[in-house]
């Protein structure tokens, strides 16, 4: 038997149903926890410090301010949690932007049923983690 | 726990081992203009094993279209949007005796609004902060003849 730890999640987004839905599709992966959510910035910077977790799952835009801004903050404050960003768009410039201010995954909201489990494991495991939409959208700019 | 198939030529059906009567896929059908209000309630939806989503609108009038075509066990919808609202909807579906049922939800919460539900026809009323939680449950209440109101 393989003792496995519990990947410790915060789910950062403003959205309350999504998170809901989010919680859910962690929960039944087995090997997640859901320690917390925030619905903004400040919340998500405050619950990181007091709850440390091994991972944040960030919406692209976290009030006041979008994914790229809030990481390089939360880097610049010394958090090491591996940063996932999810998104409604997948829009190539956020996505360079955010990778380049030290996230370690992005992917598309509408991926979350078929990646999301998947994604949280890479980026727990320092893994950089693109979806197959966020790929999508970086290679276009890269031609 | 789990399911198996009764029957060859109904595998729609499935009986589950653990309450011990059979039960049918639930045909589920969902209305919502907001883009990722309807991503959330199709990625909840898709959770469960036992619903099959089988259309999505984006306003009042294309879910009356979708019932009228599709015949969906539950309709999932939201009251505020464009065209034609929830309310203005359901009252159409209610109107054409038809066999889907019902949900309404809303950010809009309070007794009166889940009231103005029932009273259009719906067969039950959710807010959407207790969606993640509850439609589930709603939705197998209305399938099953139920009424699931929270205010």
């Amino acid at each position: 038997m393989t003792e496995t730890k519990g990947i410790r999640i915060l789910i950062a987004d403003d959205f309350k149903v999504l998170r809901d839905v989010i919680r859910l599709y962690l929960e039944r992966a087995g090997d997640m926890e859901v320690l917390d959510e925030s619905p903004d910035l400040y919340d998500a910077l405050e619950r990181t410090r007091i709850l440390q977790p091994d991972v944040i799952i960030m919406n692209d835009y976290l009030p006041p301010i979008d994914s790229a801004h809030a990481s390089e903050l939360f880097r610049k404050m010394g958090i090491t949690a591996a940063i996932l960003v999810i998104s409604m768009q997948a829009e190539a410039d956020l996505i360079h932007r955010s990778f380049r201010s030290g996230i370690n995954g992005f992917m598309h909201k509408d991926e979350i049923d078929g990646w999301l489990v998947e994604a949280v494991r890479k980026v727990y495991q320092g893994e950089r983690y693109m979806s197959p939409k966020a790929r999508d959208a970086y290679s276009s700019i890269q031609e | 726990m789990g399911t198996i198939s009764v029957g060859a030529s109904s595998s729609r059906f499935s009986l589950e081992l653990q309450k011990g009567f059979p039960i049918s896929m639930i045909r589920v059908a969902l209305c919502e203009d907001h883009l990722e209000m309807r991503l959330a309630l199709r990625l909840l939806l898709k959770l469960f094993k036992d619903i099959e989503l089988v259309c999505e609108a984006s306003n009042g009038q294309e879910a009356v279209d979708c019932v009228k075509r599709l015949h969906p066990d539950v309709l999932v919808m939201d009251i505020r949007m464009p065209e034609l609202d929830g309310f203005a909807a359901t009252r159409q579906i209610t109107a054409l005796s038809s066999p889907t049922r019902v949900i309404l939800i809303s950010g809009d919460i309070g007794k009166y609004v889940a009231q103005r539900a029932a009273a259009v026809g719906a067969q039950g009323f959710l807010p959407k902060d207790d969606v993640g939680k509850l439609l589930l449950s709603a939705i197998e209440a209305v399938h099953a003849g139920e009424t699931f109101f929270v205010d």
